[in-house]
C-alpha cells in the first residue's frame, strides 16, 4: 500500500511538472505565449534568446541587441548592467509605454521620458483611437504606417533622433475622459526614436504591444521592427529580457523549473545525479541480497 | 512517534514551507501592497475583438485644417497633410467620397500654388516695366483662376455629399460634427473670397488701374486672459497689424467662444473690448477665437486661445432634525454663501427620495426647505436628504450637500409587523409540535423513573423491592421472548439492551419496546429505586407490544 501511494505521488509530481513545462504561458509579451498578448511570432521570425536575468547578458554585446519590456521595477543593479553593455556597443531596444522604463532612461543619464499618460488619435487608427496609427515613419518608406495598441509618447526628445511621429490630430488624454479637451497636450509626439550611449544604442518606443502576435502582422509592425533589431546589423542575435515582464504563476513556475534545468546542466549536479542513479539500484539489490541470505 | 515517520513529516513540512516562501513571495496580498510601482493591468487589448469607432469631427476638420494651409499659403504643409489621408479611419460608407474629396483637395493645391506662382511672377514683370509679358501671364494666371474656382466648386459638393451621407447636416447646431462642418464651410468660403480678391485685382491691373498685385497679409497681437467667469466681464485688447503696421484700415473683428460670437467691433489699429462669457455655458476649457475678416487687398486672419471657465465655489451649511414622522414635512434649514458673502435669491432644492421642496435663500443667505413625503412603505429608516443649491449668478458654481434624516413610518411599522405575526405562528407551532413530540416518545417513562429521586446507597444493589423488580424484568424478558419468536432475531449475550432494541426496531413498532428497554435499563444497572408505577408502566408498554405484534403480523 505504501509503496503504492508512494509510486502514485511520484506519478502526480512529474504529470505536474510536465503539465507546467508544456502548457503555453498566457503572460504578456511572453515569448512563450502564443495567444494575442504573446510574442511568440516575434521571438520565433527573430530568434530571440530568451534571459532570466540580465547578468547573463553578453559581455562583447556587438552585433546583438536586447528587447526589455520594463513591467517590474528596474533595480540598480540592473540599470549598471544595461548601461555597462550599451557601453561596450550593444544595442538595448526599449519598449515601453506605462511600466517602468524612465528609471532605465534616467539610469542611462537620458532626458527623453515616456510619458505615461494614453497616445489617443481619433483620425489616423486602426479601429478606435486607442489603436493609433502612426503615419510617419522615417525608417520606413514613405506611405508606411505602424499600429499601436494603448500606447503613451516619448517626450523631451531634444537628443534623440524621433524615428517615428503620430499625427497632429493625436493627444494625450491626461484625464482619461477621451475626449481632447484644450488643456490636453495636442500632436504630433515622438513615439519612437534612438540615440547613442558609449558605444552602443538606445532605441525607445513609447508602446510594447506592436510586437505582440495580434499586432504583428498590421500595418507595417513587422517591417518596423525588422529596421528596429537592423541597428545591431544584418543578422543580429536578439536577446529578451524576461526579468522584468510582467509575471503570473505559471510563469515563475516555468522558470524556476528553467533555473532547474539550467543547474542540472552543471557538471557536479550532473555527476551527483548519475552517481544517486547508479548507486541507488545497487543498495536495493544488496539489501535483497542480505534478505535472502537470512531466510536460508 | 516512531522515528521515521517523524522525519518524514519534518521533511514535509520543511517542503512546505519552502513552497510557501516561494509561492507566498509574489501572490499574497501584503507582499503585492509592498511592492512599489507595479501596475497589476497590462493596457493593450485583443484587435481583432476591438469595438470599431469613427469620429467624423475629426474627420472634417482634416480637410478644414487642408483648406486652412490653402488658405494660408502653406501649400506645402496641404501636401504633407493630404498625403496621409489613405491612413485615416473612416466609415466605410463614405470611404471612396472621402478619397475622393483628399484628391480634390490635393488638386486644389496644386492649382493655387500654380496660380499664385503665376501672378508672383506677373507682380514682377509689372515691377520691370515689362507689360506685355506680364500680360500674357496674368491671362495665364486668370486662367488657372478659373481652374481653382471649379477645383473649389468640387470641394464644396464633395463636402456637401459627405455631410449628407453621415447625417451631419440633419444634427443640432451644438453637434460637434456639426460644428466641424460649419468651420470647415467657413474656410472653404474664405478661401473662394480669397481667390475672388485676386481675380478682381487682376481685372483691374489688365485695365490699368492698379498696378501692383500684392496682397498684404493680416496678423493679430492680442491678448485676453487665461481664465474667466461666466456672465462677469473680461477684457481682451491688441491690435490688427497688416504689412507690418497697425492697419490704418478699418477691419471687422469678430470673438467667438466655441463658434458662439460673443462680441465684435470695427477696429482701426488697437482695440480694446470687454467680453462677457455666456453664463450657459459649463465649467472648463474653452476656445476663444479672435477673426480679422479680409477687407480689400487685406487678408483675413483668425487665432485662437483657451479660455478656461470657472465658478466660484459656494459654501452652504444644512441641518434637519434626526428624526421625522410620516404624516408629516421634513423640514431642512440652512444658509450658503459664496466668495462674495452671502447667497441672495438662490434656488435651493431638497430631495427626499423623489420627493422634491422648493425654497430661496433669503437676504443673509438663509433657507428653510421643507419636503412633504407621501406614506409610502420604503419610506423608513435612515433616509438621504439631498439638497442642491443653484445661484442666480452664473459665476457662482452650483452646489450639493447631503443630510440624513431616520423616517419612522407608523403604517411600514404596522404591516411589517403584521407580515411576521404568520411567521412567529408557524414558529410557536412548530416549538409546540416539537415538544409533543418529545413528550411522545419518552415524557412518561422519564417522570417514572424518577431520576431527580435520591440515590439509596443504604441498600445494595437490585436488593430494592426485589419483587417489584423481579416482574418488571420478567416483563421485559417475556418481551424479548415474544419479539424473538416473532422476528427470528436473537437475543444474542454479546449485546446489549439498547443494541437488541435497536437490532429488531426495523422489523416491528419499536415505540413500546423501546420504552420497555428504557424501564429495565435502570432495573437493572441503576441504584434508583423500582417503583410500582415502573412496572405499571412496563405492563402497559408489554401489552402494546403485544399489540403491535398481533398487528403486524
Amino acid at each position: 500500500m505504501r509503496r503504492l501511494l508512494a509510486g502514485a505521488a511520484i506519478a502526480a509530481v512529474c504529470v505536474g511538472v510536465l503539465t507546467v513545462w508544456l502548457y503555453p504561458s498566457r503572460a504578456d509579451f511572453r515569448p512563450t505565449n502564443p495567444y494575442w498578448n504573446g510574442l511568440s511570432d516575434a521571438a520565433g521570425e527573430w530568434r530571440m534568446t530568451s534571459l532570466p536575468s540580465l547578468d547573463l547578458l553578453p559581455r562583447a554585446p556587438g552585433g546583438t541587441a536586447v528587447v526589455i519590456i520594463p513591467y517590474r521595477p528596474v533595480g540598480g543593479a540592473d540599470i549598471m548592467r544595461i548601461r555597462r553593455y550599451l557601453e561596450d556597443g550593444g544595442v538595448v531596444v526599449l519598449l515601453d509605454d506605462f511600466g517602468t522604463g524612465n528609471q532605465i532612461l534616467e539610469g542611462v543619464g537620458l532626458s527623453a521620458r515616456f510619458a505615461g499618460s494614453p497616445l489617443l488619435d481619433p483620425l489616423f487608427n486602426y479601429k478606435n483611437q486607442r489603436l493609433p496609427k502612426i503615419p510617419y515613419v522615417f525608417i520606413l518608406p514613405v506611405g508606411s504606417a505602424v499600429i499601436l495598441n494603448h500606447a503613451t509618447a516619448l517626450t523631451k526628445t531634444s537628443g534623440m533622433t524621433v524615428v517615428a511621429q503620430s499625427s497632429r490630430y493625436s493627444f494625450l488624454d491626461r484625464n482619461g475622459n477621451g475626449r481632447a479637451d484644450p488643456s490636453e497636450p495636442r500632436g504630433p509626439f515622438a513615439v519612437a526614436g534612438w540615440t547613442r550611449v558609449g558605444r552602443g544604442v538606445l532605441f525607445a518606443a513609447s508602446d510594447p504591444s506592436f510586437l505582440i502576435n495580434s499586432m504583428i502582422g498590421l500595418g507595417d509592425n513587422r517591417r518596423f521592427a525588422r529596421q528596429v533589431f537592423r541597428l545591431a546589423g544584418e543578422h543580429p542575435r536578439i536577446f529578451l529580457d524576461e526579468a522584468h515582464l510582467p509575471a503570473e504563476m505559471l510563469d515563475r513556475t516555468k522558470a524556476v523549473l528553467q533555473s532547474a534545468r539550467t543547474a542540472i546542466g552543471y557538471p557536479v549536479a550532473l555527476l551527483t545525479i548519475l552517481l544517486a542513479g547508479a548507486v541507488a539500484p545497487l543498495a536495493m539489490m544488496l539489501r535483497r541480497w542480505d534478505t535472502d541470505a537470512g531466510l536460508h | 512517534m516512531d522515528v521515521r515517520l517523524r522525519w518524514r513529516v519534518l521533511g514535509a513540512a520543511a517542503l512546505a514551507a519552502v513552497a510557501f516562501v516561494y509561492v507566498g513571495k509574489s501572490t499574497l496580498p501584503w507582499h503585492a501592497r509592498s511592492v512599489q510601482g507595479l501596475k497589476p493591468p497590462i493596457p493593450h487589448e485583443d484587435p481583432s475583438v476591438v469595438r470599431v469607432d469613427h469620429d467624423v469631427a475629426t474627420l472634417l476638420q482634416f480637410f478644414g485644417d487642408a483648406y486652412a494651409y490653402n488658405l494660408a499659403q502653406q501649400y506645402m504643409n496641404a501636401r504633407s497633410l493630404t498625403s496621409v489621408l489613405r491612413h485615416a479611419s473612416i466609415p466605410e460608407n463614405v470611404r471612396g467620397l472621402v478619397g475622393r474629396i483628399g484628391a480634390f483637395v490635393q488638386d486644389l493645391t496644386v492649382g493655387m500654388e500654380e496660380a499664385e506662382d503665376a501672378v508672383a511672377r506677373a507682380q514682377a514683370l509689372l515691377r520691370a516695366n515689362r507689360r506685355a509679358e506680364a500680360t500674357a501671364l496674368l491671362t495665364q494666371a486668370g486662367q488657372l483662376l478659373r481652374r481653382d474656382e471649379i477645383l473649389l466648386g468640387n470641394n464644396r459638393e464633395g463636402l456637401r455629399r459627405l455631410g449628407d451621407s453621415l447625417g451631419i447636416l440633419g444634427l443640432p447646431s451644438t453637434a460637434p460634427e456639426r460644428q466641424s462642418f460649419a468651420r470647415v464651410e467657413r474656410t472653404l468660403g474664405d478661401l473662394d473670397a480669397r481667390e475672388r480678391r485676386i481675380a478682381g485685382l487682376l481685372a483691374q491691373v489688365k485695365k490699368g488701374k492698379v498696378a501692383d498685385l500684392k496682397l498684404t497679409s493680416t496678423s493679430l497681437q492680442w491678448s485676453a486672459p487665461a481664465r474667466g467667469y461666466p456672465g462677469m466681464p473680461f477684457v481682451v485688447s491688441g491690435a490688427v497689424v497688416t504689412g507690418g503696421a497697425y492697419s490704418d484700415q478699418p477691419r471687422h473683428l469678430v470673438f467667438t467662444l466655441d463658434g458662439r460670437v460673443i462680441g465684435d467691433l470695427l477696429s482701426r489699429g488697437r482695440f480694446r473690448v470687454e467680453l462677457i462669457p455666456p453664463g450657459d455655458f459649463p465649467s472648463g476649457y474653452h476656445a476663444l477665437t479672435l477673426l480679422a475678416k479680409p477687407e480689400g487687398r487685406y487678408a483675413g486672419v483668425s487665432e485662437t486661445r483657451a479660455l478656461e471657465l470657472v465658478r466660484f465655489p459656494i459654501s452652504v451649511r444644512i441641518s434637519t432634525a434626526p428624526t421625522a414622522w410620516l404624516p408629516g414635512s421634513v423640514v431642512v434649514t440652512g444658509d450658503a454663501h459664496s466668495r462674495s458673502g452671502a447667497l441672495r435669491g438662490a434656488e435651493v432644492e431638497a430631495y427626499l427620495g423623489n420627493v422634491r421642496g422648493v425654497a430661496w435663500s433669503g437676504p443673509g443667505g438663509t433657507f428653510k426647505v421643507a419636503i412633504t413625503p407621501p406614506v409610502t412603505l420604503g419610506l423608513m429608516g435612515p433616509q438621504p436628504i439631498k439638497v442642491r443649491v443653484l445661484p442666480v449668478e452664473p459665476r457662482d458654481a452650483p452646489v450639493e450637500a447631503e443630510a440624513s434624516v431616520f423616517m419612522v413610518n407608523p403604517l411600514s411599522i404596522g404591516l411589517t409587523s403584521v407580515a411576521f405575526v404568520p411567521l412567529i405562528a408557524v414558529y410557536a407551532r412548530g416549538r409546540r409540535r416539537k415538544r409533543e413530540k418529545e413528550a411522545g416518545e419518552v415524557p412518561d417513562v422519564h417522570e417514572i423513573l424518577n431520576v431527580d429521586a435520591p440515590l439509596n446507597k443504604d441498600v445494595p444493589f437490585k436488593a430494592t423491592l426485589p419483587s417489584v423488580s423481579g416482574d418488571l424484568l420478567d416483563l421485559y424478558r417475556d418481551g424479548v421472548r415474544r419479539i424473538e419468536q416473532r422476528t427470528g432475531v436473537p437475543f444474542q449475550p454479546y449485546l446489549t439492551l439498547r443494541e437488541y432494541q435497536k437490532a429488531v426496531s426495523s422489523s416491528l413498532n419499536g415505540h413500546a419496546f423501546a420504552q420497555m428497554t428504557a424501564l429495565a435499563e435502570p432495573a437493572l444497572y441503576s441504584r434508583r429505586p423500582v417503583t410500582e408505577e415502573m412496572l405499571g408502566a412496563m405492563r402497559r408498554f408489554r401489552q402494546d407490544l403485544e399489540e403491535g405484534l398481533k398487528a403486524h403480523a
